[in-house]
């Protein structure tokens, strides 16, 4: 087992972590200086976290060490830590996208981490009011990491955490993992709680899981799963188990979606799809050709407009203390739909939700890329989400995993897409898909 | 502005603009005809379709 100081203990996994610090092989201490010192040494150069306190890491960390040495263990995350995304409300910390007041209460996700023993590194860069935050690429510091959950994918990608917790409105979960070669999932809409996040539009956000595995993934979300009365939104149905117990799976049923999305694709991608479908299928994988229903061309307007009237009604609050939210081309224009045109978008994606879960019948998953290709140079934007915004919309479960890499070294984010509230068999598929594809090594950066 | 009979994405523009006029923006915020573009198109889009009468909003 790696010892601390060592770069190696901060590339293991949540699973191979939490036995760790179970056995008494590593202390939560350790833990926190390894990844301290990842971000040390890396930091200046990705810029993932907003908000990092070492001295209160270090706090935290004495205290998860001692009740470990007591044989006192929180649960299935102590001494694991994790990188929240700043959206998150933190006990005694601004949320920027709310406002400079201190919050008081922590996010419920947070509060089930803590309950679970996760040590909470920090919080994570996105962007602020439609600016984008510093944050770079760990595979390449000239690219975007995507977004918005921008620090929580460079800083998994660069070790500097193992975990983080991100939010997906549009596609803002996935593709920064996919961007910078590590796995995320956004769950099926109301599997996670989101009391405690800053909201961008009411009925598409997601609370979502970064990691290095789908098995890392799988057990936080075994952890943060489930109903919660203070969001109304959350579902009845208990948290899933944390094994997926893959070796025990067939291999699953696999459409190859062949509408709507092909048009968006660089032939790099079209290329790391058909890889991936050739590997599956020598793997005992059942492929298909998948058409979604002709209705699915509405989905992007439904987002759209939907999205639109949430997000205003979301920032007029904001707009008394800040009229120049009220003033932008987008508030303008969100402040024209029609209420008709808001319900009739609302009857469609009940149509859509129900229509398209018709093609779950012959799969299991559903084979797409997360974005058009790798992640595109520059800062300026984090990127399409053209491929994200259906499942965001329709709030069916989502994860990617590795795709490969793009000729110039850049990651490429195969997305597999589950049929509603089927989250722990998508996770399994994502397993599988793991064993199949392998993952990506950390990025050259160091 | 209607949703059905189905819209074209030119009359839903001319609309927005007409609505925009009404609100004297002085001066207009950047990049609002590419805004009002982007919705027109959206609307026109939803517009297209006809549900049977039965199908109940998703307000998750």
């Amino acid at each position: 087992m790696a010892k601390p100081g060592t770069p190696e203990l901060a590339r293991l996994t949540v699973v191979e972590l939490a036995s760790s610090i179970a056995q008494g092989e590593l202390t939560p201490s350790e833990v926190a200086e390894a990844y301290l010192g990842r971000i040390d040494l890396l930091e200046d150069r990705v810029q993932a976290w907003s908000h990092l306190d070492p001295d209160s890491v270090r706090a935290d960390a004495a205290i998860l060490t001692a009740e470990a040495a007591r044989g006192q263990f929180r649960g299935p995350l102590h001494g694991i830590p994790i990188g929240i995304k700043d959206e998150f409300h933190m006990a005694g910390l601004v949320t920027q996208m709310a406002g400079p007041e201190i919050q008081r209460e922590d996010a419920a996700a947070i509060t089930r981490l803590r309950a679970a023993g996760a040590l909470i590194m920090g919080k994570t860069h996105m962007p602020i009011d439609g600016v984008n935050p510093p944050t770079r690429n760990p595979w390449n510091l000239a690219h975007t990491p995507g977004g918005t959950s921008s620090g929580s994918g460079a800083a998994v990608s660069a070790r500097m955490v193992p975990v983080a917790l991100g939010e997906q409105t549009a596609g803002s979960n996935l593709r920064p993992a996919a961007f910078c070669g590590i796995d995320a999932f956004k769950p099926t809409f109301g599997r996670i709680s989101r009391f405690g996040v800053y909201p961008f539009s009411y009925s598409h956000d997601h609370v979502g899981i970064i990691g290095l595995t789908m098995a890392d993934v799988a057990l936080v979300f075994s952890l943060l799963a489930g109903p919660d009365p203070r969001d109304p939104t959350t579902l009845p149905e208990p948290a899933p188990p944390a094994d997926l117990e893959v070796e025990t799976m067939r291999p699953p049923r696999v459409g190859v979606i062949r509408n709507f999305f092909p048009e968006h694709t660089e032939p790099v991608m079209h290329q790391a799809i058909e890889a991936a479908v050739a590997r599956f299928r020598t793997a005992g994988a059942e492929i298909r050709d998948v058409f979604l229903p002709p209705d699915f061309a509405t989905i992007w307007a439904i987002h759209r407009l939907v999205g639109g009237v949430e997000a205003l009604s979301i920032q007029s609050g904001r707009s008394a203390s800040d009229p120049g939210l009220s003033r932008s081309a987008s508030a303008v224009a969100n402040s024209l739909i029609p209420a008709s045109y808001y319900v009739h978008a609302q009857r469609l994606r009940r149509h859509l939700h129900t229509e398209v879960q018709g093609v779950f019948t012959e799969v299991d998953a559903l084979l797409l890329s997360v974005a058009p290709g790798a992640a595109p140079k520059g800062l300026d934007s984090t990127g399409d989400t053209t491929m994200l915004r259906p499942w965001s919309c329709l709030g069916y479960p989502a994860i990617t995993v590795n795709g490969g890499l793009s000729p110039d070294d850049l990651p490429l984010g195969l997305q597999l897409v589950g049929r509603p509230m089927a989250d722990y068999q998508l996770l399994r598929v994502g397993a599988w898909a793991e064993s199949v594809l392998g993952r990506l090594p950390s990025p050259p950066i160091g | 502005m209607r949703v059905h009979p189905t819209v074209t994405k030119d009359e839903v523009y001319r609309w927005l603009e007409q609505q925009t006029q009404q609100l004297e923006l002085n001066p207009p915020p950047a990049n609002l005809d590419s805004a009002l573009a982007q919705l027109a198109e959206a609307m026109a889009t939803v517009s297209a379709v006809v549900l049977p009468d039965d199908v109940e909003p998703l307000f998750p």
